[in-house]
């Protein structure tokens, strides 16, 4: 059955991960969400710009909060993939208020640890994912395999 | 053709200061510099702040060799375009991150054909002189993750 993605990821490392994840959800109604003025390429027909922010900014912070959620209510997922960072961790979390099932690949680029938003979203959905062997454990993490 | 890219973030001046010293030292070499807000202005290579997409998957392409950080964005789109890559990682000892993942990404992707690491100017033309004697293979990578994590994906999703 046709569902509704939500696909997450800041531009850059992110978005190019995220990319590559793309024959996983092709054949669903696909929604891209990402920090860039234009939209990747012409696949994606649905596009929308959220504000980039990090960790350490708390004021845009919340303005990526609020630019997710508004998203979010407007396209109304049945499911949400993120491969990091700040607004894939905002769509994870709407996700899971609303009862849907969300899916953080956290990125290739944490090769020991997983990365701070991995951390806060393990604890809100089963579906967390690592890219390295090491990082898995029992409780999740879990290993899916690698996007490279 | 060069192409040098610190990544969307942050800027990265012990890198563009590397490679400027590089195009100092070797006056054919032709680089152009994606180099964000950088403090330390190159005098010897053209260069952005920054590019959009397109531009950047333009500059990108037409390049023979790529220098960057050690960010994902740039080690994924080298590999996935068969070009040599020499990368630094960023360190917070320099106040380059805010962590220092690039160090593990660095160690862990060395390991791949085409993916060289240098941390000081000497190792960038150490790996630069390899190169031009052709000595760097590059990684087939296709344009989508494996077949594995794909399908992997299709049953979580379904």
């Amino acid at each position: 059955m046709k569902k509704k993605v939500l696909a997450v990821a800041s531009n850059g490392g992110h978005l190019v991960q995220l990319l590559r994840l793309f024959p996983a959800f092709s054949e669903h109604d696909v929604t891209l969400v990402s920090t860039s003025e234009d939209g990747p390429d012409e696949r994606y027909k649905s596009y929308y710009m959220v504000t980039d922010s990090n960790f350490d900014q708390k004021i845009k912070l919340l303005k990526t909060a609020a630019d997710t959620f508004a998203v979010y209510l407007k396209v109304r997922p049945d499911i949400v993939i993120s491969t990091g960072a700040a607004p894939g961790l905002f769509c994870i979390l709407y996700a899971r208020m609303f009862g849907k099932k969300a899916i953080w690949v956290d990125s290739i680029a944490n090769t020991e640890k997983l990365s701070m938003a991995g951390r806060v979203a393990l604890k809100f959905t089963k579906h967390c994912y690592t890219q390295w062997p090491a990082v898995s454990k029992e409780s999740g993490p879990f290993y899916l395999g690698a996007v490279v | 053709m060069i192409f040098l890219t610190v990544g969307t973030q942050l800027p990265f001046d012990r890198l563009v200061e590397c490679v400027d010293q590089l195009c100092g030292k070797y006056p054919d070499l032709s680089v152009f510099g994606q180099i964000g807000e950088s403090k330390y202005q190159p005098k010897n290579f053209d260069y952005q702040t920054s590019l959009s997409i397109q531009e950047f998957n333009k500059r990108f392409c037409s390049a023979q060799l790529i220098i960057s950080h050690a960010g994902m964005g740039s080690i994924i789109t080298a590999l996935s375009n068969n070009k040599p890559i020499l990368m630094m990682p960023r360190e917070t000892q320099f106040a380059e991150h805010r962590n220092d993942h690039q160090l593990g990404t660095a160690k862990n992707f060395s390991a791949k054909q085409g993916c060289f690491v240098f941390k000081s100017f000497a190792e960038l033309e150490l790996h630069y002189k390899n190169i031009q004697r052709g000595k760097a293979k590059t990684s087939q990578v296709s344009k989508y993750a494996p077949e594995q994590m794909i399908t992997n994906l299709k049953q979580i999703i379904a």
